[in-house]
């Protein structure tokens, strides 16, 4: 079923998850048969699914890097005008199934996990359709279990998937979606304004859209799957709620995050090397994580960003020293929104020159509104979004709240009003901003 | 609560809250569904009419085929505008197959610089209607009102309509089977369509040989028997300066080429109508518009 999910797509690619996965599944076994290889098969692995990456997601950024280097010394090879064709199009899934793949043979090297026996069981831990697009990245040692197992779901579970499922597309088909029409038209510079309190407006509106457009799919993805009986972790903890860029990274997309703090930064050496090895390692792990999102400046800048806050934050403490003020805490959020919102203008703009220019209109300080006039629709459903969100934080915050909740089965009367506003306010329209990646 | 009972519940609400605000939705501005008949009707539709209407977005905004026969019941009319719709073959094939040529054929031409422009003469939102597949005409065709129930607002639509103060830029739209968009905004802006339009003329300039071709076409259409109208919609004075010195039309050599063709030519007070945009007129201003060229139309009989 899997796979003829992914085959709608594109038939020619089923092919290509096919042959990533059995190279893994091969190099999985002749790890535990000739151990004294271990290495080798891990490292053809890691190449076989590093190179398919490279092939289809970053040939044009390489060959746009090498033939401008080459130039230079008045080379000129034109390598990106010769990429073959198929090499252009970005299988949909491939930086998620990658990860995937690695997480295992990587794990069975590390003797985390002994390899699985039944290829279909490896199969279907690889290409799950519920996360094979866009995430989760689940770990080997989590599902293969689950898949051992042959559960089914219980009454409680089936409630529990419906209001993932609902609570997801509400995310992305009423918030995101209706934000995308504010922050479509604003990045193609269709909208006609360009104050300052547009700007952020856009900025923070896009903000919340990619957080639900995201979230929204993997609640979706972690309630289809809980309807089948599996359990796919948290792949986002309400990051908006969070106190510090740390805590942020604790939050966001904590699949492929723990992910990179897995594979790349404890392996690199982690924090285990003093505190300036440890920010280097860091900056490393963030730059690899920006250009995980794509073959663009922008995502390696936005990587690189979010490193220097980690490091700032590393090395000056704010978080904790801000504790101990009267309003810390609302300081802490106000700078955590302002540090992440500033580093989503790059990654949503299409340049670094762009982003400099949005940073640039912002700072002259015009808080002309008329654009209320003209976005009211896409304002009202982000203030919809920020309110859900502080609602949520509230009924964590407040036990009685919470108590109030669950006494009076809260959940069931908003279920039903989230399913019917997904079906009465949905917004145009959008493909998830994700299965770009 | 037990998960079974709160399953069940859900589903219950669910579906009495879907139902209450299905049948109590507030009147859209613009309604996608409608919009989407509304074009397959008039693309793949085989009905034939006395009148038939043409022109590019201010004809089918701007002329009402119902109130062009009101008071003669026994013509038919259509209104067969498509957005930037060009003076092609294609299209005038097209207009002609919808002629009823039994009784008193007759094709209104909504002449606008833009529609001799090469991008218009691509006729791409008239393609695009007319490749449609099979399976969604029939769905757009016959299962329109219950998808209609479905169909999603916004919070401006639930906002009071047509109160000055209403909240936000709206464009408020009715699709009438018989081809007219009764359309208007809030606010109104006569520059709003200046700029775009200003764009549309950049390396797109009116085209002698589609303007040639058109007169040719009428000489022909004369020839059957078929009487040929063309007038110019009204639009603000801006935009009938922008499409003279950037579009490149002459209007009075073409209303003399027209007439010579075997077109009648009616002429409109420009500054008599009012548009919201600067190039389109509002219903009230396109029923004004209908009629006075009804009476036109009517009185060379």
């Amino acid at each position: 079923m899997s796979f003829i999910f992914y085959a709608w797509w594109d038939w020619r690619f089923i092919f290509l998850i096919i042959g990533s996965g059995l190279l893994d599944y091969i190099c999985g076994w002749y790890m535990i048969k000739k151990p004294q290889l271990k290495k080798l098969f891990l490292i053809i692995s890691l190449f076989g699914n590093i190179g398919s990456l490279s092939i289809f997601k970053y040939s044009v950024f390489f060959a746009d890097i090498i033939d401008g280097i080459l130039l230079l010394l008045n080379i000129n090879l034109s390598l990106k005008e010769n990429i073959p064709e198929f090499a252009l199009i970005l299988p949909v899934g491939i930086s998620f199934y990658t990860f995937q793949s690695m997480s295992y043979t990587i794990d069975i090297y590390r003797g985390n996990i002994q390899p699985v026996r039944n290829i279909f069981h490896f199969f279907s831990y690889l290409a799950m359709f519920p996360q094979l697009v866009a995430g989760p990245i689940i770990r080997a040692s989590e599902l293969l279990r689950q898949l051992k197992k042959h559960p089914k779901s219980i009454m409680i579970q089936k409630w529990h998937a419906i209001k993932l499922i609902v609570f997801g597309l509400f995310q992305k088909m009423v918030i995101a979606d209706n934000i995308g029409v504010l922050i479509d038209t604003a990045f193609q510079n269709k909208s006609g304004y360009d104050s300052s309190a547009f700007w952020i407006c856009v900025v923070i509106g896009f903000g919340f859209q990619i957080y639900c457009d995201f979230s929204g799919y993997s609640l979706i993805a972690r309630g289809i799957a809980k309807y089948m009986g599996y359990h796919f972790k948290m792949n986002f903890n309400h990051p908006y709620h969070a106190n510090s860029i740390k805590d942020f990274w604790r939050r966001w997309h904590i699949s492929l995050s723990t992910w990179f703090r897995d594979y790349v930064y404890f392996p690199l050496g982690g924090s285990g090397k003093g505190m300036y090895w440890g920010i280097a390692f860091m900056a490393i792990t963030m730059i690899i994580s920006g250009l995980w999102h794509g073959s663009n400046y922008t995502f390696i800048f936005w990587g690189l960003l979010h490193a220097v806050f980690l490091s700032t934050e590393r090395l000056t403490r704010w978080p904790e020293r801000l504790k101990s003020f009267r309003y810390g805490e609302f300081i802490a959020f106000s700078l955590v929104y302002i540090q992440v919102f500033f580093a989503w203008i790059y990654f949503r703009a299409d340049s670094i020159h762009d982003a400099n220019i949005i940073i640039g209109k912002i700072l002259l300080f015009d808080m002309n509104l008329d654009f209320i006039y003209f976005f009211f629709n896409s304002i009202i459903f982000l203030l919809l979004g920020i309110l859900v969100e502080l609602l949520i934080y509230l009924r964590k915050r407040h036990k009685r709240l919470q108590r109030f909740y669950f006494k009076y089965n809260l959940d069931v009367p908003i279920t039903s009003i989230a399913l019917a506003t997904c079906l009465y306010f949905r917004g145009p329209e959008a493909t998830f901003i994700y299965f770009q990646f | 609560m037990r998960s079974k009972i709160k399953i069940l519940l859900f589903v219950v609400l669910s579906i009495t809250l879907i139902g209450l605000i299905g049948w109590n939705k507030p009147e859209l501005s613009s309604s996608s569904i409608e919009k989407d008949f509304f074009w397959t009707f008039k693309t793949h539709s085989k009905e034939k009419h006395d009148i038939v209407v043409f022109g590019d977005s201010r004809t089918y905004r701007g002329i009402s085929a119902t109130e062009l026969t009101k008071g003669y019941p026994d013509y038919s009319a259509i209104n067969l505008g498509y957005s930037s719709a060009g003076m092609d073959n294609i299209m005038f094939d097209f207009i002609e197959s919808r002629l009823d040529m039994e009784k008193d054929p007759q094709i209104i031409l909504g002449i606008t610089p833009y529609s001799f422009t090469p991008d218009a003469i691509a006729n791409k939102h008239f393609l695009q209607e007319m490749e449609i597949n099979h399976f969604t005409v029939l769905q757009r065709t016959y299962f329109v009102k219950y998808i209609k129930f479905f169909e999603p607002f916004t919070p401006q639509d639930i906002h009071p309509v047509g109160k000055k103060n209403s909240i936000g830029f709206q464009y408020f739209e009715k699709f009438y089977n018989t081809g007219w968009v009764a359309s208007y905004t809030i606010p109104t802006d006569t520059n709003r369509a200046l700029k775009n339009y200003r764009k549309s003329f950049t390396n797109n300039t009116v085209s002698l040989e589609s303007t040639n071709n058109l007169l040719k076409r009428i000489i022909l259409w004369k020839e059957k028997g078929i009487k040929v109208y063309g007038f110019r919609p009204p639009t603000a004075h801006a935009m009938v300066r922008l499409e003279e010195e950037i579009g490149g039309f002459r209007e009075k050599e073409f209303i003399r080429s027209f007439e010579v063709a075997g077109g009648v030519w009616l002429s409109l007070d420009n500054e008599s109508f009012i548009t919201y945009d600067g190039s389109h007129l509002d219903f009230n201003e396109a029923k004004r518009m209908s009629q006075k060229i009804k009476e036109k139309i009517f009185s060379y009989k």
